[in-house]
């Protein structure tokens, strides 16, 4: 499969990028370029699903392809040759239609990930009266929404594994044999751990690349059917909802600004690292004000300033910083005030995350 | 409290009849509020020293822990056993996470902290108000830098001891020399600690010196000790490559054996499905480096070995330490070549900073106070200027040591910088020579004529017991006709609709 998407991107670019740009594709480097590239050369659904990629790895297959004349290389772009076309066709029929949908869905993957291969660990061995077990995600949060989500379901534990069983059997049984079996031996649950990609690779005698590719293009069919039609496939639909911390709603920019503010950095000291103004800076804030479900106010404001401005909110009932700005005698400044409106409008949204 | 009820109180809360040696005297001392230092071999049970304490007094126990991984394993086996009131602070935690913790943190008798959380004041602040009946500091050899695992964290620690108003102290430690304790004892600032010293030596463990010729003969000789036995082993390798082509090697020869390798350079699920493949007994054979092995329980692993050394005694003794944790027989073998000598010296230079490094290091923080910026998260520095975690360890330490760095701030003086550079050349030096000095003591026992037993643990400790198990191949044990023994196993394939019907439907069965 890593072949097939390799020779698909390098037939669609028609040589007019680099290797790097193939890279930053299917890596999933955020940048305007990357994105533009992506909906020029319709590549859209290959957006970040290899974001482990080692670009040493990549750079010595692509040199494989080469070598068995599939594709030329000028100035560093790789062009597609006629034999590497016919190449591509053949392998078009071997694994077309694909279901990746990159630039869509991408930023959901890893938690869809992880909170269901933890999830199906964690019901299929209380199922079997396995009460302690070395969980598969070390991640807080995901522990948190598993068990959360168990609870919420542990009364009709044997219905609902029955369920989730049904939805996994019909959507693999429609998926190439091979897809099935790397996705069902992925699995940790009751009595079972699951194999790590090299284990897969060695026992179906796959690459390690097809490996994460097959387990991605599973993960991306499943959430695109949970997320489509949930009445069908209620049990996957579970993990579609939610997202992470910043419910996943904030740009990549905004989450490096955000990671440094969990680090314990002032604003002044992120102005630097990031080398951003320190305007933008404000910008992520908001954003992050208004998107958060517990957003930490108190590291930037006190509660004392945000009831005074929050006051003046109210009373004047308007939208325009500049009257606010005003009425506050100058005690504000704008950021001050936008951040209090933010956090409001958040709450106000009652839109739970 | 007299002996009987602390039995009662252990059997209530671990189900366990009696107290494992130690134990009892470490915590009679510790709920008599004495400040105490305990040094117990690897696997022995010190937890229960501080959790047993921490769960009959009222108040809160707090316990200093190096690995997040670890502290994480720690309070999974409470809450596993049914023992609810534990939480673990660390920077995985989202800020909100913390939040919920702090607001609630007067619900929770044990609490795991990491030491870059002591940093933090708000959690001082927040730990103040509470009543903390005891602190703990485990893994305590972290305090010193004759340690084999310095953390410049540690050292902070007598600072947080005493703006908590000095409750009583417990320091505990599986591998410290008498030179590390004096330091443990220094560094804590505390003056008349209860000493309880316990030899280190397990007398279940054989030990094997093999000297080959080179490293095909190590993959031959390893092949032909763990065929025919059913015997959970580790492999320990100086590289992640070395790990993964042992890996790779291994299966080809020994291809009825389920053999996976293990380093930090891994997919973090896939790490920890290895790991608990191993445990769950669905891996024979782990190749792995020194990533794997921290906080493994696992009780059943016969062979440790060695297809290269560590960098010191300590860390030797530690890794064969996850041997026979059930107290069964099992074995440490150490596959040595003469070419092996250059590996750990790699090792060592790749965990020392070069003069180099101080000169980038010296002028990025010049940079930050230029900008008058805080120093950012360990993280950030390490990866701006590409240092190892050990190596930027070792100039933190040195930076707030002299004054270069005060609470994140960088603090400048010309003059004293160029002093500072020169000191810290010449401590780079010292500090290389004195851990080749330390690989040397443990080459020294690898070409040892007499009993390994004896030799291994002679820093720490006068005598040995003497061992339940044949003792070493000095003394006369035979590696190559020996065996654990060997049962039939089922090989059948399952298909993937097999075992997803079992996983869901059938309760794991076979
Ligand atoms: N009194 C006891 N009786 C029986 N088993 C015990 C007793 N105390 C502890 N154990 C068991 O001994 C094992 C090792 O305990 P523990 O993890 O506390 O060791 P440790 O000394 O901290 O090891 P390390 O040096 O690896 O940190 C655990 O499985 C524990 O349940
Ligand atoms: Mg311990
Ligand atoms: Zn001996």
């Amino acid at each position: 499969m890593f072949e097939y998407i390799l020779l698909r991107c390098i037939n669609n670019l028609k040589g007019e990028r680099s290797l790097a740009g193939i890279y930053n594709l299917l890596a999933g480097k955020r940048s305007s370029q990357t994105l533009q590239d992506a909906h020029a050369y319709q590549l859209t659904g290959f957006f970040a699903i290899y974001k482990t990629l080692d670009r040493t790895e990549l750079i010595s297959f692509v040199e494989g392809l080469r070598q068995s004349h599939k594709i030329t290389i000028k100035n560093d772009r790789p062009e597609i040759t006629s034999y590497g076309h016919e190449e591509l066709k053949r392998l078009e029929q071997k694994w077309e239609p694909l279901y990746f949908a990159g630039i869509h869905i991408q930023e959901h993957i890893s938690v869809f990930e992880e909170r269901l291969f933890l999830y199906i660990q964690t019901i299929t061995n209380m199922k079997a009266g396995h009460q302690s077990f070395l969980p598969v995600s070390e991640r807080p949060d995901i522990l948190n929404w598993v068990k959360s989500n168990y609870k919420r379901n542990k009364t009709n534990l044997e219905s609902h594994t029955i369920d989730m069983y049904k939805e996994l059997h019909t959507l693999l049984n429609a998926a190439p044999q091979e897809e099935a079996e790397v996705f069902s031996y992925r699995i940790t649950g009751a009595g079972r751990i699951g194999l790590s990609k090299q284990q897969l690779a060695d026992k179906f005698d796959l690459s390690v690349h097809d490996v994460h590719l097959l387990l991605q293009h599973s993960l991306h069919r499943f959430y695109q059917m949970a997320e489509a039609k949930p009445e069908q496939w209620p049990t996957l639909a579970l993990f579609v909802k939610t997202v992470d911390d910043t419910g996943g709603l904030i740009t990549n920019s905004a989450q490096k600004t955000y990671k440094l503010i969990k680090q314990g950095l002032d604003l002044e000291s992120i102005v630097r690292i990031r080398g951003l103004k320190m305007s933008t800076i404000h910008d992520h804030v908001v954003e992050m004000a208004l998107v958060m479900p517990d957003f930490p106010m108190y590291y930037f404001i006190s509660d004392k300033e945000v009831t005074e401005i929050n006051n003046t909110l109210q009373t004047l009932n308007t939208n325009k910083l500049r009257e606010i700005y005003d009425a506050l005698q100058g005690n504000f400044d704008y950021f001050q005030i936008r951040l209090v409106q933010a956090n409001r409008q958040h709450s106000q949204s009652g839109e739970t995350l | 409290m007299n002996d009987r009820l602390l039995e009662n109180k252990l059997k209530m809360y671990f189900g366990f009849d009696t107290f494992k040696q130690g134990q009892k005297e470490i915590i009679r001392d510790v709920m008599a509020g004495e400040d105490t230092l305990g040094i117990l071999p690897t696997g022995s049970g010190k937890s229960v020293c501080y959790q047993l304490p921490a769960m009959i007094t009222e108040g809160i126990t707090i316990v200093v822990s190096p690995l997040v991984s670890l502290m994480i394993d720690q309070v999974k086996e409470l809450k596993a056993n049914g023992y609810k009131q534990v939480t673990a602070i660390n920077s995985f935690l989202s800020v909100s996470q913390k939040q919920q913790v702090f607001d609630q943190l007067s619900r929770y008798k044990l609490i795991y902290l990491s030491p870059e959380m002591l940093q933090n004041e708000t959690v001082i602040r927040r730990l103040k108000m509470l009543k903390v009946s005891f602190f703990v500091v485990d893994e305590a050899h972290c305090i010193s830098q004759w340690g084999h695992e310095f953390r410049t964290d540690y050292l902070k620690l007598s600072t947080v001891i005493a703006e908590l108003n000095h409750p009583p102290v417990l320091a505990l430690s599986g591998t410290a020399t008498p030179e590390v304790q004096g330091d443990i004892i220094k560094q804590l600032g505390l003056k008349r600690m209860k000493q309880h010293i316990y030899p280190m030596d397990k007398e279940n463990i054989s030990f094997v010196v093999e000297h080959v010729e080179n490293p095909d003969e190590k993959l031959r000789k390893i092949s032909k000790a763990l065929h025919h036995q059913d015997a959970p082993a580790m492999i320990y390798f100086s590289s992640r490559n070395w790990a993964e082509r042992a890996s790779i090697e291994l299966s080809s020869k020994m291809p009825e054996k389920r053999i996976a390798y293990y380093h930090g350079g891994m997919e973090q699920a896939d790490r920890l499905l290895i790991q608990q493949q191993f445990m769950n007994d669905q891996l024979d054979i782990i190749c792995c480096t020194n990533a794997f092995g921290m906080g493994i329980n696992k009780k059943n692993i016969r062979y440790v070995i060695h297809f290269h050394l560590p960098t010191q005694t300590e860390s030797f003794i530690q890794e064969v330490g996850r041997a026979g944790r059930d107290g069964n027989h099992s074995i440490s073998i150490v596959y040595y070549s003469p070419s092996d000598d250059y590996l750990p010296k790699k090792l060592i230079q790749s965990e020392l900073p070069e003069p180099a490094h101080l000169k980038a290091v010296l002028d990025y923080l010049l940079c930050l106070y230029q900008a008058n910026a805080l120093l950012p998260s360990d993280e950030m520095v390490q990866d701006q200027l590409e240092l190892s975690e050990n190596q930027w360890r070792f100039f933190k330490y040195h930076f707030y040591r002299n004054g270069l760095l005060d609470n994140k701030k960088v603090v400048f003086n010309e003059k004293k910088w160029k002093e500072f550079y020169e000191l810290l050349k010449e401590r780079i030096e010292n500090r290389y020579h004195y851990k080749m000095a330390r690989f040397s003591e443990l080459l020294t026992w690898v070409h040892h004529r007499n009993c390994r037993r004896e030799k291994l643990y002679q820093a720490f400790q006068d005598t040995v017991k003497p061992p339940v198990v044949p003792c070493c191949d000095q003394c006369g044990f035979q590696l190559h006709d020996f065996s654990f023994g060997e049962s039939e196993r089922n090989t059948e394939q399952e298909s993937w609709e097999e075992r997803l019907y079992k996983i869901f439907l059938a309760g794991g069965q076979a």
